[in-house]
């Protein structure tokens, strides 16, 4: 008899209490509200996508290049004062 | 418990198409607000609570994996919901008592009706539902009422399946022990 099997009378018993409906007005507020969040977050797909990339690519690679830049040139301009 | 006919639903979820949203709901919100109703045993929080569950799903349709099992997904997030909230709750001495008061009195359900046996005997399983501690409820309302399999319920709990067996064996005692009490009681004198 597999774990499943061992008297599950109790159990059958709790699946005649089945779903309880949630009052009319909620139902339909809830069904609006889900409704209105899908298609907003589907129409902003692209956009959700291109904010992604630049906070994770964008971004971090036009700090690397500023900070690569600015060194080169203190650099430079550093060794130049002592030729 | 997977329902295979729900693949196209999921991907359909996933192309964000407001009527597979529609679908989903029409087939979950009754087994969902229930669940919750039965619960946390306040009709005001159960509200709050199934808005959450379902624009989670809202907001996160387009994120769902091809693969999704969408009834384990709906009763995972409504389950986490109630105890995100029952641990805000807690921090709120006011309404401490009211959430651990076994003594309140049982969710509102719909009237059964009180000649029929078979009714008399629900109201009995409400009761005694509704007088469980918190952890047996949610156990017995996943795995008896909901129909879930156990491994099924011991991942959306995150513990083990031998502690869910436990807690399950535990719960199903509880219970037996409660429906005799009330039993004793309904026994005329």
């Amino acid at each position: 008899m597999s774990p499943h099997e061992q008297n599950d009378d109790d159990l059958r018993a709790l699946r005649e209490l089945g779903p309880i409906e949630p009052p009319r007005e909620l139902a339909d507020r809830v069904r609006r509200q889900g409704r209105a969040e899908l298609e907003a977050v589907s129409a902003g797909g692209w956009l959700t996508l291109a904010t992604r990339a630049w906070t994770l690519v964008g971004l971090p690679a036009a700090l690397v290049a500023t900070v690569v830049a600015y060194l080169s040139w203190a650099v430079t301009s550093a060794s130049a004062l002592y030729r | 418990m997977r329902d295979p006919t729900e693949r196209p639903l999921v991907d359909s979820l996933r192309r964000g198409e407001a009527s597979a949203f529609d679908a989903v709901y029409a087939k979950y919100r009754g087994r969902i607000y229930g669940f919750l109703l039965r619960l946390c045993r306040r009709p005001d929080v159960a509200e709050d609570l199934f808005q959450e569950t379902f624009l989670k799903l809202a907001r996160n349709a387009p994120r769902l994996a091809e693969d999704t099992d969408v009834a384990a997904w709906l009763f995972t997030v409504a389950r986490n919901a109630w105890v995100s909230h029952r641990r805000w709750s807690m921090l709120d001495v006011s309404r401490l008592v009211a959430i651990e008061d076994d003594a309140l009195p049982a969710a509102k359900v719909p009237d059964p009706d009180a000649r029929a046996d078979a009714a008399r005997a629900m109201e009995r399983m409400e009761h005694a539902m509704g007088s469980l501690p918190a952890a047996s409820r949610e156990v017995l309302l996943l795995v008896g009422v909901e129909g879930f399999e156990q491994e099924e319920v011991a991942a959306m709990l995150g513990i083990k399946y031998d502690a869910l067996r436990q807690r399950l064996t535990r719960a199903r005692a509880q219970l037996a022990e409660r429906l005799a009490m009330v039993e004793t009681l309904e026994v005329p004198a």
